[in-house]
């Protein structure tokens, strides 16, 4: 079978099949194809995802020769096919170096980015995923969106969405990778604003547009600095000519000689490639601080996190298939991709690797809070969403093995019920006449049981609850994030042991770091083995020995690795707090969406049923993957034999096989404590969601009167207080004085009055409005604060740049235009047409020019 | 057919196209004629483009002709000279395109006097054509005043309520500005002819003509500069700074040429031509250093009032608003350019210190350009004004790159010039297709256009795109190499004190990608998105107009644009190759504007890593000699007492140091490079 096609051809034909379903359906659609266009993407599709499997296959027979023979691994690493050059510029760069490490990389460098495709298990992993969703979401796509007067339009779009993503996941360079990361993007944009009659989806569009070309100028200026520390943008490590160089493991992951001996001449070693990442060759210190940083900005614009997450809740705007495929399933995990890709880089930073982790925790939690009182069931998903991307960020940032690995799996299983939810919202959406407010209909287990069914088991998965796909998935990253903490504390205090007598401040920390700039050093021989903690030791499964890479570690101080120990310890917290809302909110919106009377809105006259086979069963095959993809995969619950297939498979990418990272790998197990500890989490939000929301609405009864300080503020209304001057008597009385010319007099109490009430009541109108259940319903009025921090005073600026344009820059260039007419008016006098004047002034003139040389002569 | 034919006939072509309109009988097919005129031109430029050689590799010029124009024997050697490098081949071929373009949008929007606008569309084209391959100086300059003529009138004439004023300040601003030019444009020719052995002031003698050839004085200026700073930059224990022995205020440094020169080359002190080379030397830097500075600045006040940079860019919103829709597309597309051009052709090349000294200024001058014509563009109500000052900010991204004086910044900036004339040609295009409808360029009172209008919509969104540098799309690729060369020269290429400014012009010129993002994904949010809105046309001619969608006349205007910016965004290798050779010498001349940047073991340590030659030696090298510690001797003695410390040479081993391929400066005047 893997004979039959070629790894390559694969990896090439895999985003060419949608690509040329786009154009085929872009040319042809309007005219001959028009309610046909899907069979050309679903086709496209099935036909990418077929040979995603293929690839899959062949990485997986690669690694398994692979075991046997060693150290020839080539093919689980990554392997380059090249199409093009896309730009290529002599000697762009010239590398200076007075390190001894980078010496080898000392010489011009060629910039030279060709369109080049790699397969490693990572890519591998994403093509899968990215073409099996996609391909259930254009069958469903195809009832949900039938009769629309754009139907090939939405499909080109789709197509074109998936070209550019499988490309993203399967380039080779960050130019390449910033290109498909900006392309996904605007195949989003576009889709967003797919009704772009209607001002608000044109308006999501742009919004999301706009708040992701801030996250690309963070990633844009992360690819300007990389390129001017490590002098190359490409993943891989090119020969001079920029071909691919080969990979020749055998001297790369072989520790014996020293980093020198793994860069063979005339080699330009990638920023991702093999080499470096054995020699672990990164730049730490504040230069790889700044690139993680840069990078986190970008991928929180694609990844929608924290503080750039406000276009991913209105960019359901767009149709739910869309949804469900790039805002839920897949272009929203690029950031999720591009952080763990860069894995070696944010090694290279532990302080980044923090910030990650922080920022999805916030995350995580914020837009959790905010999904709690949402009404519309598809920004609850967003939101849910979002928070679910912030449990991979944490994951991510988690910085071991486990961490990323299990950051990289919820990705995998949260594709699944996710796109399971979204479709079944769009379910819902397409039987209520799309209307998509949960207060407008009510009941639908009745008239929409597959929906509601599978509905269900995607809100299980969600919520965590064992055995279903999110429950393994969520439940290591819990277990990675508190493990770290636990690392870090075993770190220091095996410091404490080793060396009690040094001071914390600086220990630990190498020299060359301290500039800010110099490479990391190789702790050779470092290793946690010799503790007797089981925990730590680095296990050389498949990657480099130990000594390839060292403990990051190294380059904190005792007093920092206590710090960071107790935050991730709390972000352990988080994470739990986290999973009791993802239930809450995920059953409110089953409960209020499924059960209680049955209520339908006016719009869903005559077309309340299910949705047509081509619908649901696409949502099934979900469901079965929502249910299952964490039992296959995560094998840690077994007692004999304890494995996690998945992270086994993506141990081969060349990020996470070689380097630091591997010094962080600990054998697979299953935490108990932890597993229980958040099922029962997830069982008792799942409980009280079924106490407040099944049957009567409680919520409205007594949740919204507490968190909204009904009490407190109702009965202080300054209207109410406005309206007393035209209570009879108050009236009156001044009607009466008015009579008696002391108008004034009433006038100014009343106001007086007036104004005190104001006083008075602010702090509860202030209060109410910033009540936790305001505060979440209104998603902590964070649009509002862009809006007046950021765009209004943007324009203001432009406004004022404007003015300043036309008066004072145009200002002073007219006013050197009107001096030479000055001029011309003040001589216009002398010219008086009077012929004795012009012989006087003759005369006169003569007269000076002899005075003048008579004096001059004389002096 | 010959190539220099091509290329002479491809300017002369729209010439005669013009005196053919001006034919009494010929006015009623004028509108053929011109599009018959444009086509052959399109074809002969073709002819030319595809000629020039993959690589960009020429020996000298492609397709060079030349004829003479004021003979030698009036002391001036004036010639009708024409060819093409890397650097004008792109722009060039822009010119012809953007005259399809131009043709077509014009077919029925101008009405009166239809045969006089076509004619001045081809002079316009013709003056375009000749500016790109002018290869002497005096044929550029009457190229480049040439070109505003016609613009003059396609404003005055046909443009809209205020022309009259938009014309005049338009002409007069400009040419304020390239009078001065023009100045500085001759003074090169001085500087060129002022040389070393050539003591005192030149003389109007038949046998020693002035030389007005680009290349020539390129080539010459060049090694006046390498003749110098070869010397000193590759002094491994220098320590004073290239500005510093600029502003001449160093003695010390002068001795220090001169005993370099003298071991290097193993000449007596007392040789002629050493004393020559301190006569250059003090010329160089003494009177003629600030000569050069104040040529610069003569040229960049001509150059950056075409480019426009700030603040000199106010007459563009004007000319822009009032122009006739080709007018605008070639003023975009072309005229722009002539700015930019200008400073890659001669201010960078030809005064390579004064330029480096300039850079800081112009960065910033670059960015704020860039944030406030992105700023101004966002609370703009009319979409040629809102267009316009897109221009102001894009052009400041090419004036980024070619200042970043390193290789991917000055290809980035040229190729960023065509992307801009590409998209911006068509965005003023289509955005005159919309005005030939309603008669009005309000924003707000459109609305939702796509739902009627889907083709008009689909090319808009593709030329916004294009300007807001999609990736995939042409716009990007320029971009991307302006700010990738910005933060090299930033981050690894430039001393401390200066590190921090360029660090931040870099940053800020990033935030330019958002803004451009937002006020053009705005405008087209506000007219083709929403709810459908369309004024109610008000003109006289109502009803004559095209309707409805773009017909196939307008979507063949603008499809080739279209092609390019799929093209140059997809394989941009096409585009940078060809020019890749000629920019790289100019790069390469101011690669190093503050004098060597790395500390001397790490260059003793770089064994083996052939380094390229600043200049071509123009004779054998005589690097081989290497340094040796100072000796004795008048002047060494001096330059110890004077600089403990500094004056030690390091000995190096013939062939590791990087100071053994240094090659000699030439004293002899260069071969005329024709």
């Amino acid at each position: 079978m893997t004979d039959l096609i070629p790894l390559s051809t694969c990896l090439v034909l895999i985003p060419a099949l949608p690509l040329v379903a786009a154009i085929v359906v872009a040319v042809l659609g309007a005219r001959l194809l028009k309610e046909r266009s899907h069979y050309v993407v679903v086709g496209a599709f099935a036909g990418s995802f077929l040979l995603s499997c293929l690839l899959l296959l062949h990485l997986n027979a690669n690694q398994a020769g692979n075991a046997d023979g060693g150290t020839e691994r080539s093919a689980g690493f990554a392997q380059v096919v090249t199409l093009w050059t896309w730009a290529h510029v002599d000697d762009a760069y010239e590398f200076e170096s007075t390190d001894p490490a980078t010496m080898a990389d000392a010489g011009p460098h060629d910039f030279d980015i060709r369109i080049a495709l790699r397969a490693d298990a990572l890519t591998g992993m994403m093509l899968a995923m990215v073409t099996f969703v996609s391909t259930l979401v254009a069958i469903f796509a195809a009832g949900y969106m039938h009769g629309d007067r754009g139907y090939w339009r939405f499909f080109s779009y789709v197509a074109l969405f998936v070209f550019s993503m499988t490309m993203l996941v399967s380039v080779t360079n960050f130019v390449l990778l910033f290109v498909f990361w900006e392309a996904v993007g605007v195949c989003s944009y576009l889709l967003i604003g797919f009704w772009y009659e209607k001002p608000a989806a044109a308006a999501a569009g742009m919004k999301a547009f706009l708040v992701n070309r801030v996250g690309d100028f963070g990633f844009a200026l992360a690819l300007f600095l990389i390129w001017s520390t490590y002098g190359t943008l490409n993943f891989h490590d090119t020969l001079a000519d920029g071909s691919p160089a080969p990979i020749a493991l055998d001297a790369a992951v072989s520790p014996a000689d020293g980093p020198a001996a793994t860069v063979t001449d005339g080699v330009v070693r990638g920023v991702l490639g093999v080499r470096r990442i054995t020699a672990n060759d990164y730049v730490g210190g504040q230069v790889a601080l700044m690139i993680c940083l840069l990078l986190l900005l970008g991928a929180c614009g694609k990844s929608a996190q924290f503080p750039l997450h406000v276009w991913l809740p209105d960019a359901m705007e767009g149709p739910t298939p869309v949804s469900a495929l790039i805002h839920a399933a897949t272009m929203v995990t690029a950031g999720v991709y591009m952080v763990a890709r860069c894995t070696p880089l944010f090694m290279a930073s532990p302080e980044a690797q923090l910030v990650v982790a922080c920022v999805g925790g916030f995350t995580a939690l914020l837009a959790g809070l905010i999904a709690m009182t949402q009404f519309d069931l598809k920004r609850v998903l967003a939101y849910s969403t979002v928070s679910q991307l912030g449990y991979m960020f944490m994951a991510l940032g988690a910085g071991t093995f486990t961490g990323i690995t299990a950051g990289m799996f919820h990705l995998f299983t949260h594709a699944f019920f996710k796109a399971l939810l979204f479709l079944g919202a769009g379910s819902v959406m397409h039987a209520m006449g799309n209307v998509i407010d949960m207060r407008q209909f009510g009941g639908l287990r009745k008239r929409l049981p597959i929906t509601h069914w599978t509905f269900f088991l995607g809100c299980l998965a969600l919520a965590g609850v064992p055995p279903l796909a999110g429950f393994w998935s969520k439940d290591t990253i819990v277990a990675a994030v508190h493990e770290r903490a636990h690392e870090l504390e075993h770190e220091a205090a095996h410091r404490h042991e080793v060396e009690p007598s040094r001071p914390g401040g600086d220990h630990g920390r190498p020299a060359e770091d301290q500039g800010g700039g110099g490479a990391i050093r190789h702790f050779a021989g470092h290793s946690h083995a010799a503790d007797g903690e089981p925990s730590l030791v680095p296990v050389a499964l498949i990657a480099a020995p130990a000594a390839g890479g060292h403990s990051v570690l190294e380059s904190l101080s005792t007093e920092q690795l206590h710090r960071y120990a107790g935050i991730y310890q709390l972000l352990y917290y988080v994470a739990m707090v986290t999973a009791f809302l993802t239930a809450f909110y995920t059953f409110r919106a089953f409960y209020l969406t499924f059960y209680g009377e049955e209520r339908i809105p006016p719009e869903a006259e005559g077309h309340a049923h299910e949705s047509p086979p081509v619908m649901w069963v696409p949502l099934a095959i979900l469901a079965f993957c929502a249910v299952f993809a964490g039992l296959a995969f995560d094998r840690t619950y077994l007692r004999v034999d304890a494995t996690h297939l998945f992270a086994e498979f993506l141990a081969n990418a060349p990020s996470l096989a070689a380097g630091a990272v591997t010094t962080t790998k600990v054998p697979y197990e299953f935490h108990l404590m932890v597993a229980g500890l958040s099922s029962a989490i997830a069982l008792s939000a799942l409980l009280i969601a079924t106490y407040l929301y099944l049957g009567g609405r409680r919520e409205i009864l007594w949740l919204k009167s507490i968190f909204d300080f009904e009490l407190i503020a109702g009965n202080l209304d300054v209207e109410a207080v406005a309206g007393w001057s035209r209570v009879g008597w108050i009236a009156a009385i001044h009607r009466q004085a008015r009579a008696a010319h002391l108008g004034w007099l009433t006038s100014l109490v009343g106001n007086l009055f007036l104004m005190a009430v104001l006083v008075l009541t602010t702090p509860f109108l202030l209060g109410r409005t910033l009540s936790p259940y305001n505060l979440s319903q209104r998603k902590f009025y964070l649009d509002e604060i862009y809006f007046l921090v950021i765009i209004l005073p943007m324009r203001a600026l432009g406004a004022v740049c404007f003015v300043v344009d036309r008066w004072v820059v145009d200002g002073t260039v007219n006013a050197i235009g009107r001096i030479p007419p000055r001029f011309g008016a003040l001589m216009r006098p002398l010219q008086l047409g009077l012929v004795q004047f012009y012989a006087l002034a003759m005369v006169l003139a003569m007269l000076v020019l002899v005075a003048a040389k008579f004096i001059w002569a004389a002096g | 057919m010959d190539v220099s034919t091509l290329l002479q006939l491809s300017v002369v072509t729209p010439l005669v196209g013009a005196a053919v309109l001006a034919v009494p009988g010929a006015r009623r097919y004028a509108r053929y004629i011109a599009l018959a005129v444009t086509i052959i031109t399109m074809t002969l430029v073709a002819g030319v483009i595809v000629a020039f050689p993959a690589d960009g590799k020429t020996d000298g010029l492609f397709a060079a002709s030349e004829t003479v124009w004021l003979g030698e024997a009036s002391g001036l050697d004036v010639r009708f000279s024409l060819g093409l490098d890397g650097l004008g081949i792109w722009l060039y071929g822009l010119t012809a395109l953007l005259m399809w373009t131009a043709v077509l949008v014009s077919w029925s929007a101008i009405r009166e006097r239809v045969a006089l606008f076509f004619g001045m569309l081809m002079l316009l084209e013709a003056g375009c054509l000749g500016v790109f391959a002018a290869r002497d100086i005096i044929l550029f300059y009457v190229f480049f005043e040439f070109t505003l003529i016609p613009l003059f009138f396609l404003i005055g004439i046909w443009g809209s309520e205020d022309r009259r004023h938009a014309a005049i300040k338009f002409f007069l601003f400009t040419l304020a500005g390239s009078v001065l030019t023009f100045l500085g444009l001759l003074t090169l020719v001085f500087l060129g002819a002022h040389r070393a052995g050539t003591t005192g002031a030149w003389s109007n003698s038949p046998d020693r003509p002035l030389n007005f050839s680009i290349s020539y004085l390129t080539a010459e200026l060049q090694s006046q500069h390498a003749t110098i700073f070869t010397s000193l930059d590759r002094d491994a224990s220098d320590t004073l700074s290239l500005q510093e022995v600029l502003a001449g205020k160093s003695p010390v440094r002068r001795q220090r040429a001169r005993q370099v020169f003298s071991e290097q080359t193993g000449i007596d002190a007392d040789d002629p031509g050493l004393q020559q080379a301190e006569v250059t030397f003090e010329e160089f830097q003494g009177r003629d250093a600030g000569l050069r500075h104040l040529v610069f600045w003569a040229l960049f006040l001509g150059f950056a009032i075409k480019v426009p940079l700030f603040p000199l860019h106010t007459w563009l919103p004007l000319a822009h608003v009032q122009a006739p829709t080709a007018g605008s597309v070639f003023l975009a597309g072309i005229l722009l350019k002539i700015g930019t051009y200008g400073f890659v052709r001669f201010s960078i090349p030809m005064l390579p210190d004064a330029a480096a000294a300039a850079m800081p200024i112009l960065l910033w001058l670059a960015v704020i350009g860039i944030i406030y014509g992105a700023l101004v563009a966002l609370v703009q109500t009319d979409m040629k004004r809102l267009i316009a000052y897109s221009s102001v900010s894009h052009l400041g991204f090419c004036m980024l790159g070619l200042f970043a004086f390193n290789r991917l910044g000055l290809q980035g900036g040229t190729l960023q010039m065509i992307s801009h004339g590409i998209s911006t040609g068509a965005l003023f295009a289509l955005i005159g297709m919309l005005y030939e409808r309603y008669h009005t360029r309000e924003i707000s009172r459109f609305g939702g256009l796509a739902k009627e209008f889907p083709w008009l919509a689909c090319c808009m969104l593709l030329f916004t795109f294009s300007s807001i540098g999609l990736p995939g799309l042409n716009g990007f690729v320029g971009e991307f190499l302006v700010l990738l060369g910005m933060f090299q020269r930033a981050w690894t290429g430039t001393p401390l004190p200066l590190k921090a400014s360029l660090m931040t012009v870099a940053v800020l010129a990033v935030t330019g990608v958002v803004l451009g993002a937002w006020y053009m994904l705005s405008l087209v949010k506000r007219v083709f998105f929403g709810e459908t809105r369309v004024p109610a046309s008000t003109d006289r001619h109502a009803g004559e107009g095209p309707h409805g969608d773009l017909c196939w006349r307008e979507l063949a205007a603008l499809a080739p644009l279209a092609l390019f910016v799929v093209w140059i965004g997809v394989q941009p290798r096409f585009f940078l190759d060809r020019m890749q050779p000629t920019l790289n010498q100019v790069s390469d001349v101011v690669a190093n504007p503050w004098g060597p940047a790395e500390p001397a073991p790490v260059a003793a340590a770089r064994a083996g890593v052939a380094r390229r030659p600043l200049m071509p030696a123009s004779r054998p090298s005589l690097g081989d000699t290497n340094l040796r510690p100072a000796r004795d001797g008048k002047e060494s003695a001096a330059g110890h007492s004077l600089v403990p410390g500094a004056t030690t040479v390091e000995v190096a081993a013939p062939g590791t140091s990087d100071l053994s391929t240094i090659h000699a400066p030439s004293w002899e005047p260069m071969p005329r490079v024709r």
